[in-house]
């Protein structure tokens, strides 16, 4: 639940930030040109759970590519590998993910800042192999001992396909260094499961739900511009 | 900041979702590993139940009486139907089922064989376990009075708790 917490607040941090140049728009002779260019980084969020939760592991490249003023080519690329324990069910999923779409910016820059706060829409597609390592069976007496199946069964050449929107922001903290943060809701539409089993985690998408195909995520990081031109 | 909050609702309603865990509860319908559910008839006619007086059902081996229905209950009275667990670990289960009548206690033997089964249910359920092609072999005795005249599979695919899958006539 923190996770969450935490993520809104850097979220909250970045409306609160920008919002003192909202009453400023004047009309200036001063006509300030905007960068263009591709911007790379890499998500911290990965990077600080590999490094507190043990069961986890993952890494995962940010980038953009400005087209106009306000639309931009936006994508991820990373791996993940989560190794979960739970009361049912053991499992190991690992594999690598892409994400390809659009960053919209809804934010009017004042003088010559960079800022972006954005609505982001996505196609992912994740390829990952799944290991079965321990269930019992569900029963509702315990007349006999609870058998524990222990096995090491692993489904290969699995994937999932899903839409996801973004709300995050992209802020200027040095020249072309900017810090990001954002927001993902998912909603899964194909995917190959194992022969009876089920996808528990997909990398990209994170956790699957029983009751539906909705997935939820969140990403904070540090990217770079390289600057191209400007107009 | 007006055009803003709206995008906060989302965001609140964004994470909402996500620390919502009612899914991780496993509903026991049809998710859980069902049990073998026995009628008991008349033999001298069939179509009719016939209740036992008392009865107590215990595996070959074992010093503990099986639950016959689902609050658990290890003795039955006056009872036309009961509801036994099969073994998850073995194709075989034995069973003494034991009558009491006018106080005296009369045991027969009746081994279930099957093929068994393990089905995903989700992430909450697990596993469960179904038993297939169910057959049931009376241990016939050579003194002594048994109880059990016949015993008729009815359905010899163990799914669920709502079928009656083995008839017992007495």
């Amino acid at each position: 639940m923190f996770k969450y917490f935490i993520s809104t607040l850097v979220l909250l941090s970045c409306f609160l930030g920008t919002a003192q140049g909202e009453n400023e728009i004047k009309k200036d002779s001063v006509i300030y040109k905007q960068t263009y260019g591709l911007r790379a980084g890499i998500d911290l969020a990965s990077l600080i759970r590999t490094a507190i939760d043990e069961e986890y592991t993952g890494f995962q490249i940010l980038a953009d590519y400005r087209l106009s003023k306000q639309l931009y080519i936006a994508g991820e690329i990373g791996n993940e590998s989560l190794d979960r324990t739970s009361e049912r069910v053991d499992y190991k999923t690992s594999g690598s993910f892409i994400k390809a779409g659009v960053d919209y910016n809804f934010y009017q820059n004042w003088l010559d800042m960079d800022n972006m706060i954005y609505g982001g829409a996505r196609l992912g597609y994740a390829r990952m192999s799944q290991t079965l390592k321990r269930y019992d069976y569900h029963t509702d007496n315990n007349y006999f001992p609870v058998y524990t199946n222990l096995v090491d069964r692993e489904f290969s050449g699995l994937n999932m396909i899903w839409l996801e929107i973004q709300l995050g922001c992209k802020v200027q903290v040095l020249n072309n260094l900017y810090l990001t943060a954002n927001l993902q809701l998912k909603r899964r539409l194909t995917e190959k499961t194992p022969d009876n089993f089920d996808n528990l985690y997909a990398p990209g998408f994170g956790r699957t739900f029983d009751t539906g195909d909705i997935g939820v995520g969140y990403s904070y990081g540090i990217m770079y511009r390289i600057p191209f031109y400007k107009k | 900041m007006n055009k803003y909050s709206s995008y906060l609702l989302i965001l609140i309603t964004a994470i909402l979702f996500g620390s919502c865990e009612k899914d991780d509860l496993c509903t026991p319908d049809q998710a859980v590993t069902p049990r073998l559910v026995i009628e008991f008839k008349d033999v001298l006619n069939p179509l009719e139940n016939k209740a036992v007086d008392r009865i107590e059902v215990q595996e070959i081996g074992s010093s503990s009486f099986a639950p016959l229905d689902t609050n658990g209950s290890t003795t039955l009275s006056n009872t036309e139907t009961i509801s036994i667990p099969l073994r998850t670990d073995s194709s075989r289960t034995s069973y003494n089922l034991i009558l009491t009548e006018d106080g005296v206690l009369n045991s027969d033997n009746i081994d279930f064989n099957y093929i068994l089964e393990e089905v995903y249910v989700s992430r909450a359920c697990g596993f469960r376990v179904i038993y297939n092609n169910l057959v049931a072999i009376q241990t016939a005795e050579t003194s002594g009075n048994q109880w059990i005249e016949r015993v008729i599979i009815v359905e010899d695919n163990v799914t669920n708790n709502t079928d009656v899958h083995v008839q017992i006539l007495h």
